[in-house]
């Protein structure tokens, strides 16, 4: 009989292989730019809402999300409604209008999509920065996660931890671009679904069964308290809830998520990924907080809440069901990281350098430069994971907050509100980013009960402020997102195509109106 | 979140509240794009 450290090192090889040949296959269909970081348009509702789900879950989800509950009790499903209300403000507002801008404007990033919106180069190179800047920290804790995993389990150095899943992870990317990754992503989900949906029955019937773990947990304590909130409210409304609004402004305009909607292959393909996702995501949020709670009433002193999904995999599970646990963070932890290097590497290789840069460079050079760009950016974060900045958790809530205070109010009220023009979107971005960022950084999260709150005041005030004081957006831009305007301008005859038009509004800022 | 015991209920709502949500929205808009296709084929609804 294998014992569990070999049949996960068989499992994790054969996962390694199975994820490098579909980056293999994936590469035989990228020709261009556009298929690299779009598939195409191809990726079905299935493949497509599981992949949003999958990048959503990460190492936050199965690492994060299991020691919070496990340290702190039920309060913490509360982050759960406000990240499937992000999903519905941007099924509403933002994805179908993302998807019809990629088919009509050949758009391929999230900085095309609000460089076209506000018709500025700057508002892209913006954009475009503070991406690569915030995923970079939510990459750190990625690779954290997976390494104290496989530190803990296989006694692997942290180094070579995240070193083995870099490699793998940049591997497909690199090779298959989108496709690849929306086609990992969902066999990824299943792996994550079919690990918890066997693993959390067996856990609770080792802890004693149902009835027994609903009766003790009302009599669990946890400092600061002094009686038990483990069933009630340890986190309360303020920091939940906070975090919860936190996850509605990022998932209504996360950059990972929304560069799986230009992947799409319709509309009604988007619509439906987002229930694909949800039906995803409701066991496993679940199951989180179940396998957290429980693995506290049969070891009640880890000093690490991190390392509870490990105690999970390696000391309760019977071998074979570890093993798919383990797979199912490695799964969660890849996924997340692949589709962020995909945004972060076309963030710098399309937007700043073929896009503000070298416009002229030609569709060969563009394609191995976001290949180039990934490579880099998927090191670029192994030296924050191997100094750990903070538990896994805390670093995905932080990076969470961040894009919420800078980016919801630009792209979310930007499809609302066609006054919304340059200035505002600029000061916008700043302003929420420079004031999120800020009370992170100087250890003043907790002021004002959540960063996010005082982010997205400052940059929907920002938006607000400086859109009434600055100019329009010229039409031909807003036509690419409105219909009304679009259909006065064709009955006018002064309608422009938008492919013309993204190629002179990154070239040349301010003159993409009216040609 | 009474103290009392897992927040069980509380999660089947939500699911309840969220998946329906969604599909009704989908259905919603899903119609409303092929009238509006309909109406004007050589137009796009987004």
């Amino acid at each position: 009989m294998l014992n569990f450290e070999t049949l996960l090192a068989i499992f994790v090889v054969l996962y390694f292989a199975g994820m490098l040949l579909i980056g293999f296959w994936s590469a035989r269909k990228v020709k261009s730019e556009f298929d690299y970081l779009t598939a195409s348009q191809s990726i079905g509702g299935w493949v497509g809402g599981a992949s949003l789900a999958a990048t959503q879950m990460s190492a936050g989800t199965f690492i994060g999300l299991i020691g919070i509950h496990y340290m702190t009790g039920a309060s913490w499903v509360w982050i759960w409604p406000g990240l499937w209300m992000g999903y519905l403000v941007t099924v509403l507002f933002v994805a179908p209008r993302m998807r019809s801008f990629a088919t009509r404007a050949g758009g391929m990033t999230v900085p095309d999509f609000v460089a076209m919106r506000y018709n500025s180069a700057v508002v892209r190179g913006i954009a475009a920065i503070l991406i690569v800047i915030t995923y970079t920290i939510m990459m750190s804790a990625q690779y954290q996660g997976g390494s104290v995993m496989l530190e803990a389990i296989l006694g692997m150095p942290v180094w070579v931890g995240t070193l083995l899943m870099l490699v793998v992870t940049v591997s497909y990317s690199i090779l298959g671009g989108m496709r690849a990754t929306a086609y990992t992503d969902f066999i990824q989900q299943i792996v994550m679904l079919v690990g918890l949906v066997i693993g959390v029955p067996l856990l609770i019937s080792q802890a004693g069964g149902w009835s027994y773990l609903t009766s003790v947990w009302p009599t669990i304590i946890q400092p600061p308290y002094t009686s038990s909130m483990y069933t009630g409210w340890h986190y309360g409304m303020a920091t939940a809830g906070g975090t919860s609004i936190a996850f509605l402004f990022t998932f209504a305009a996360a950059p990972y998520e929304m560069n799986r909607y230009y992947s799409m292959r319709d509309n009604k393909t988007v619509r439906f990924a987002a229930i694909v996702a949800l039906l995803f995501q409701i066991p496993i949020g679940i199951a989180g907080a179940i396998v957290g709670m429980t693995l506290r009433t049969m070891f009640p002193n880890l000093l690490v809440p991190d390392a509870t999904s490990t105690i999970f995999a390696s000391s309760v599970m019977p071998p074979l069901v570890g093993v798919l646990v383990v797979l199912a963070v490695l799964a969660a932890i890849m996924s997340t990281v692949a589709s962020i290097m995909i945004v972060t590497g076309s963030a710098l290789a399309h937007d700043v350098y073929g896009k503000l840069i070298n416009p002229q460079a030609s569709a060969e050079t563009k394609l191995k430069l976001n290949r180039w760009a990934v490579l880099v950016l998927g090191i670029l974060p192994m030296a924050m994971a191997v100094r750990r900045l903070d538990f896994v958790q805390f670093v995905v809530v932080a990076q969470a907050a961040i894009f919420g205070s800078f980016f919801f109010v630009p792209v979310v009220v930007g499809m609302i509100w066609k006054r919304a023009n340059t200035a505002g979107a600029i000061a916008s971005m700043l302003g929420g980013f420079i004031v999120s960022a800020g009370l992170y950084a100087t250890g003043n999260a907790s002021l004002f009960w959540h960063p996010v709150y005082p982010g997205f005041v400052v940059s929907l005030v920002l938006m607000v402020v400086f859109t009434l004081l600055g100019k329009p957006v010229p039409e031909a831009n807003l036509a690419v997102f409105f219909r009304d305007i679009r259909m006065k301008m064709k009955a006018e005859g002064r309608y422009v195509d938008p492919k013309v038009l993204l190629g002179e509004t990154a070239a040349k800022p301010g003159v993409a109106g009216g040609k | 979140m009474t103290g009392m015991g897992f927040p069980v209920d509380i999660w089947i709502v939500w699911a309840v509240i969220f998946v329906t949500s969604f599909v009704l929205i989908n259905r919603y808009y899903n119609r409303k794009e092929e009238e509006f296709k309909r109406e004007h084929p050589d137009e796009e609804y987004y």
